[in-house]
């Protein structure tokens, strides 16, 4: 069902905007504001020009044993294992909601199921949210642990 | 020549490597199995004789390449004898048929091994012997193999070259050839292409390694010679790029090569050492065996096709590999659990159009075609439209589903999607971003920054240690936020603000300013700002400015001065424009010139700009309006003719009739309400007996309308007038209209219906080279036709407030634009190919660029400006005042998922201003209730943001769909193309019965 929508989405964009997107990069980055910006995580412990894109916009959890998953691992969220120095900005993980570690924070709040949109606005890292205005996706769950 | 070998060798590789791959799946015991089994065979034929001893040691060479031989050794044990024999079948030009599969078998593991002993296959008696060895080598490995080895049949060739020298072509070495090249030039004529580039890999990999290196002279200057030998094989530095250097210095150590061979280098000196490629192709095996269940045949062949078929590509594949962000290799070391899958660059995007390339965007050519025209796909615009419904309504997402199927198939290339992996028609789809990273620089008010030198801090309000600087310069808002792309405009461009003018900032603010107000995001001083501007234009009642533009429409326009038009113009520009003044609009008109006839047919913003201002500011006394249009072509009839019927006396009566139908149907303006009325219309005589037709014409509404609706109109019959003359259908409907004239004498109507269609038909390249005699041209006659003209009278008021009007207006534009200003640039291919031009010429730092991603900001473009300029000085004072008062922020914002209303009321929340940066942490799209509206609000804030899975998802789709069908160029026989093309037809049968 999604990736139909993905194709209708895709067929139904305008040029403009699909460059704009097209134009996305996987990661950004900002020295002076010490953070970094991308959609699902990274692995730490691996420099940012080899982290594998995949993995940058599907992970979830990294495992005890190392393995790095896009699943919702209730007690192995990646951004646990980030030790920065940067400050990740990321989303994609509407399970865990928002979340705040030292050097990590998670934006996404689930909006579309009902949620909340979350901002951050950064220099001094100030959290805006709105409520959404109803669930407009249904959420499955899935647990693992 | 070389072309009818290849093809088959491909052919029978395909086979091979489709039953191979099931083996290579198996696990290391049959492997084992195999070796004893090889061994057995070998010693039962007890050929003493056959045992190539160089082989050892060549094997000793490639160590890691065991794993992939073990599997195929098996499957090659049962039949020693044919094998050797095959070889000999192995030869290219002919094919045999059931032998086949083992020349296969070796390809493939040349391929995994390094493909070394692929380049001797095609001269026969090295190739033999070459082949063996490799074969043995990598047997060597285990003791026991060596025997087994000696006693294949295929040894016996060897035995003849010399055991030592089996790498090394045989007999002429022994002779004591000085060079390869000597010996290549005799032998090389029957190698196919395709067993080079395999080579490549295992070059890289030996590189790191002296020791292993001894063969790469050989394989390169086969290489090259090969190249040159065949045609339409990648050249070889095309192939090997890099690799390059590693030949010439492999060269000088010949002899030292040489010499090892024949001390033979110990297989345990080697052990341990695994070349990256060994890591690589185990995991597309992995890929090959995870593709789907469904798909298998059809994803196994294809894969395969691919790995064996192009040479060029598998080489491609791997220096792809190393230059992309996350190759398979890299994702193998890092998480082989995770990352059995691997991401390729399209090939097709490769910059430089080399022969193999070529070749392939030649291939997708001529199946896109091949297929269309058997299949007779539905017309995209169906499908799109359907698109637009569907996603109106979610629920339909079935319909869309199946919808999207059909798509595929009448685009003829198959889509097959494999993990992270889609590949259409074979082809990977390549949704990579231009760039993996984009540096955000933010300037921070600290004295730092500013004696860093890189951006001057200007933003500070009361801060004490920044005062000199801040006083030195003035406020930039601007420059505090930038990046290293240039993607997102000049203003998000670290090196292109300062850059941007005064005027263009200003332009910013009012584009920025527009599109907030239009995504209800508009900061509240600003939209102050913007009312008060609307207000005071309203009521301005001393236009002065606008009066030399009134005139001009006065006096261009119309006889009746008393009544007041609103008219939006169809209008020749092209050339002419200067008649308005206005050059800056080069758009160049669209053409339907053959021969005789000339269409023209543009709008003409500036004209409709004027024309709304004249509107505008007369607005009080405006009551009534027509929507012109201009049309000018040419016809091969002359005048008189024309004018004929009625004895003569006509006086262009019939032809104004004929005029009006014709447009009338092309536009199908009945059906909108409007009534075509030829107001002006002017002929003037250009030699050759053709005609020049200017005309202008009304739409008249039939019944009263509001003002709004006439816009709205008029942007429909723009669209409907552009799209006719774009598609003939203006020349076809003129004919048809001419077609039905009875007042004309037969003979005259027929010479017109033809030279009418004559145009629709040949419509082609000719540039309009009359326009500038039209203007000079001193016999125009102007027939006004003053019964036909009303202005229609309309009661109420025009409630439209200015900006309204002006924002109306840019959309109206904006619908035409695309169709004709980007007809020249427009690239609608896929992203990253060859031809996506990013930035036109002086896009650089201004304007339109990037696709249409940012507005153009130049000066020049004012009047495309929401506000025409004229608001933009305000606007910006007012963003500098507020940047000063407050420092501009990055937002981030998390996944949007189409919750449009959620972001609006985000936005207000943050207070969001020019200046401030968005950027979304990806997945704007999907699930939620408006993705496209979502992306075009951020797009059109000036918003960044990074990718997630789901636009990742969007943007391949978009790539998928763009190059299954788009592809320009000619049918030609590539020498793989005859395969594929079986392959396709097969294919097609499959899904479509229905044609055979």
């Amino acid at each position: 069902m999604i990736g139909s929508e993905h194709y209708q989405i895709a067929s139904t964009l305008s040029k403009a905007d699909l460059r704009w997107m097209y134009s996305l990069p996987w990661y950004i980055s900002s020295k002076e504001l010490d953070a970094l910006f991308v959609h699902a995580g990274f692995v730490s412990g691996i420099r940012l020009g080899k982290q594998n894109p995949r993995l940058m916009m599907n992970m979830r959890s990294i495992l005890p044993d190392g393995t790095v998953t896009s699943k919702f691992f209730n007690n192995w969220p990646w951004a646990r294992l980030w030790d920065g120095p940067q400050t990740v900005l990321f989303g994609h993980d509407a399970d865990r909601g928002l979340q705040q570690y030292e050097h990590a924070i998670g934006l996404d709040t689930g909006c579309v199921y009902g949620g909340r949109l979350t901002a951050c606005i950064l220099p001094e890292k100030r959290l805006v949210s709105v409520n959404a205005k109803r669930e407009y996706f249904q959420y499955r769950r899935k647990h693992f642990d | 020549m070389a072309e009818g070998s290849p093809d088959e060798n491909q052919d029978r590789k395909k086979k091979g490597l489709e039953k191979d791959i099931s083996k290579y799946l198996k696990h290391d015991k049959d492997a084992k199995d195999t070796k004893q089994n090889s061994d057995r065979n070998p010693s039962k034929k007890g050929n003493p004789s056959i045992l190539p001893p160089p082989s050892r040691k060549i094997s000793s060479r490639f160590p890691s390449q065991k794993r992939g031989n073990k599997a195929k050794m098996r499957k090659a044990t049962p039949e020693p004898r044919g094998e050797g024999e095959n070889y000999k079948s192995i030869l290219p030009p002919p094919p045999t048929t059931d032998n086949e599969q083992f020349p296969d078998r070796r390809k493939e593991r040349k391929y995994e091994s390094g493909g070394r002993g692929g380049r001797r296959k095609p001269s026969r008696p090295s190739g033999r012997g070459n082949f063996v060895a490799a074969h043995s080598g990598d047997r060597k490995f285990i003791p026991k193999r060596e025997k087994t080895f000696r006693a294949s049949p295929e040894s016996k060739e060897q035995e003849k070259e010399g055991d030592k020298e089996s790498l090394l072509p045989p007999k002429e070495d022994a002779a004591g050839l000085t060079s390869w090249d000597d010996f290549f030039s005799t032998n090389l004529q029957s190698i196919s292409g395709n067993s080079n580039t395999k080579f490549n890999k295992e070059n890289k990999e030996d590189t790191g390694k002296g020791g292993l290196s001894t063969n790469q002279d050989y394989f390169e200057k086969s290489l090259d010679q090969q190249v040159e030998k065949i045609n339409g094989l990648p050249s070889t530095s095309y192939l090997f790029g890099n690799n390059r250097n590693i030949t010439s210095a492999s060269k000088t150590s010949k002899e030292a090569r040489k010499s090892e061979i024949k001390g033979g280098v110990s297989a345990s000196s080697l052990d341990g050492v695994l070349p990256v490629s060994e890591l690589f192709y185990r995991s597309t095996q992995s890929m090959s065996a995870e593709g789907d269940g469904g798909n298998d045949s059809n994803d196994e062949s294809g894969r395969i096709s691919r790995n064996q078929q192009d040479d060029y590509t598998i080489g491609e594949e791997e220096t792809d590999d190393e230059e992309l962000p996350f190759s398979a290799e890299q994702s193998n070391r890092i998480l082989s659990k995770n990352n059995k899958i691997m991401m390729r660059r399209n090939k097709a995007t490769r910059p430089s159009g080399d022969g193999p390339i070529k070749d392939e965007a030649q291939y997708k050519t001529d199946i896109a075609k091949f297929r269309s025209a058997a299949l007779s796909p539905p017309p995209r615009t169906n499908n799109q439209n359907a698109g637009k419904k569907n996603r109106r309504k979610r629920g339909a997402t079935n319909q869309g589903r199946s919808q999207q199927r059909g798509d595929g198939q009448g685009r003829g290339r198959k889509m097959v999607r494999r993990g992270m992996e889609m590949l259409v028609g074979g082809e990977p789809i390549n949704a990579d971003p231009p760039l993996r990273l984009v540096e955000l620089n933010y300037c921070l008010r600290t004295p730092d920054s500013l004696t860093d030198g890189l951006l001057l801090l200007k933003d500070d309000d009361a801060d004490d240690d920044t005062l000199d600087l801040v006083n030195d310069s003035p406020v930039d808002w601007a420059s505090v936020v930038t990046t290293n792309s240039r993607d997102f405009g000049p203003l998000l461009h670290q090196s292109s603000v300062e850059k941007v003018s005064d005027t263009s900032r200003q332009l910013y603010c009012e584009h920025f300013v527009n599109s907030s107000i239009k995504w209800k995001v508009c900061p509240k001083d600003l939209k102050d700002i913007v009312k008060e501007f609307e207000i005071e234009k309203a009521s301005s009642k001393s236009p002065q400015t606008y009066a030399d533009l009134i005139e001009k429409v006065s006096s261009v326009k119309f006889d009746d001065p008393q009544s007041i038009e609103m008219r939006f113009e169809e209008r020749p520009t092209d050339v002419q424009a200067e008649t308005k003044g206005f050059g800056k609009e080069s758009r160049k008109g669209r053409r339907r010139s053959s021969g005789s006839v000339d269409f023209n047919a543009q709008r003409s913003a500036s004209d409709s700009d004027n024309m709304n201002r004249a509107a505008r500011r007369s607005n009080s006394k405006l009551e009534s309006f027509t929507l012109g249009g201009e049309l000018k072509f040419s016809l091969g009839v002359t005048r008189a003719e024309l004018e004929s019927g009625h004895d003569g006396g006509s006086h262009g009566h019939i032809l104004r009739r004929v005029l009006g139908k014709g447009i009338a149907n092309a536009i199908k303006a009945e059906s909108l309400g409007f009534q075509v009325v030829i107001a002006k219309m002017l002929l003037s005589e250009v030699d050759g007996g053709s005609t020049e037709f200017h005309v202008e014409f009304n739409m008249i509404p039939e019944d009263d309308m509001k003002f709004g609706e006439v816009e709205w109109a008029a942007k429909l019959i723009n669209s409907a007038l552009a799209q006719a003359m774009d598609d003939g259908d203006m020349a076809l409907a003129m004919g048809a209209a001419a077609k039905t004239e009875t007042a004309w004498p037969a003979k005259v109507r027929n010479r017109v219906v033809e030279e009418f269609l004559f145009d629709a038909e040949g419509a082609d390249d000719d540039p309009l080279s009359d326009d500038d005699d039209e203007e000079d041209s001193s016999d125009e006659e102007a027939i006004d036709d003053e019964d036909d003209f009303e202005a229609l009278r309309e009661d109420e008021d025009l409630p439209l407030s200015n900006s309204q009007k002006q924002q109306n207006e840019e959309e109206f534009e904006d619908e035409d634009l695309p169709k004709k200003q980007q007809n020249e640039e427009e690239f609608d291919g896929p992203f990253g190919m060859p031809g996506d031009t990013l930035y036109a010429k002086d896009d650089i730092y201004l304007g339109g660029g990037n696709g249409g991603v940012f507005p153009d900001y130049s000066e020049n473009s004012k009047w495309m400006a929401p506000f025409s300029g004229e608001l933009g000085p305000l606007l910006l004072d007012a963003v500098t005042q507020r940047a000063m008062e407050k420092q501009p922020r990055v937002i981030a914002i998390g996944d949007v998922h189409g919750c449009i209303d959620e972001l609006q009321a985000l936005l207000r929340r943050c207070d969001y201003r020019p200046g401030d940066l968005i950027v979304f942490l990806g997945d704007l799209v999907s699930k939620g209730p408006d993705s496209l509206a979502v992306v075009q609000m951020a797009r059109e804030l000036g918003a960044m943001g990074v990718r997630g899975n789901h636009d990742f998802e969007v943007i391949r789709w978009h790539q998928a769909i763009k190059s299954g069908m788009k592809y320009k160029g000619s049918f030609s026989h590539t020498f793989h193309s005859g395969r594929r093309l079986m392959n396709f037809i097969s294919f097609s049968t499959k899904q479509v019965p229905i044609l055979l």
